[in-house]
């Protein structure tokens, strides 16, 4: 069995709410929080915050960049699962990386999307088999 | 009726055609390089079923916060162009006391189907858990 390999951290987006505008259309996800600073303010928040999903889809396409790249392109993705901690801001600068464990039959990616400031925004592991 | 004694609750079955155009514009946004099929997390945007519990729940979109979200991927991914069928159910219910809020957390599971030439094969699911402050309906 292999051992565990790093998952490089890089740098995939620093949001715009042009992004945000794109995500909500492409997404379906119109929730005005992310489009609408007002209305946003008036949810309690300080301003329009990023699609938790945004960050989550990146997450999901660092990790089959690097399976693809690494262990090639007979594996697939079989789970993916995220959780949100902390609110994505308009000019926040996003890095995803993590540690990559083999298993019996599957890799598991644990992943981490940190923030200019280094704290986690978003969590989260997705697993690969290989296709038959 | 509680909103924790409508656990159990699920949507109508909705159908949508995944097309190529939708993939493009999806694949996009979250930097993909996919295109003959959808990008694992595109079953967000099969949310629609979703968003109907939301409704007949009362709960009002702005007050959501998504906390959570889980996939799981039978082989064969969503090709461009197949149509896919999807139900939620509402799942569970809790809550917790914040520091200034009560806060809700609702779990909604999403199976995902495709209709390819009169089959219906189960194609993934989704578990989605949103938080919700202050009081609900």
């Amino acid at each position: 069995m292999s051992a565990p390999m790093d998952v490089p951290f890089l740098t995939v987006i620093t949001v715009t709410r042009e992004h945000l505008r794109e995500y909500a259309a492409a997404s379906g996800d119109q929730n005005p929080i992310h489009l609408d600073d007002e209305l946003a303010r008036a949810n309690g928040l300080p301003g329009v915050i990023a699609h938790g999903m945004l960050t989550a889809g990146l997450m999901a396409e660092r990790s089959q960049a690097w399976v693809k790249e690494v262990l090639g392109a007979e594996w697939e993705m079989s789970r993916f699962n995220t959780r949100f901690r902390s609110m994505v801001f308009p000019g926040d600068e996003i890095s995803i990386g993590g540690l990559a464990k083999p298993g019996a039959d599957e890799w598991t990616l644990d992943l981490k999307a940190r923030n200019q400031k280094g704290e986690a925004v978003v969590t989260g592991s997705a697993a690969f088999r290989k296709v038959k | 009726m509680t909103i924790e004694e409508r656990v159990g609750e699920r949507s109508t079955a909705h159908r949508q055609v995944v097309t190529s155009e939708a993939i493009e514009r999806f694949a996009k946004a979250v930097g993909s390089k996919m295109r003959a099929e959808a990008p694992p997390t595109y079953m967000t945007t099969l949310r629609a079923a979703e968003f109907e519990l939301f409704r007949k729940l009362g709960i009002p979109l702005a007050s959501i916060l998504h906390a959570e979200q889980q996939y799981s991927y039978e082989p064969g991914g969503i090709p461009a162009g197949s149509e896919v069928e999807f139900v939620s159910v509402f799942k569970s219910f809790a809550q917790k006391r914040g520091k200034s809020a009560t806060l809700s957390f609702l779990e909604f599971e999403t199976d995902v189907y495709r209709l390819d030439g009169g089959e219906r094969r189960r194609s993934g699911s989704s578990l989605t858990t949103i938080v919700v402050r202050g009081e609900l309906p």
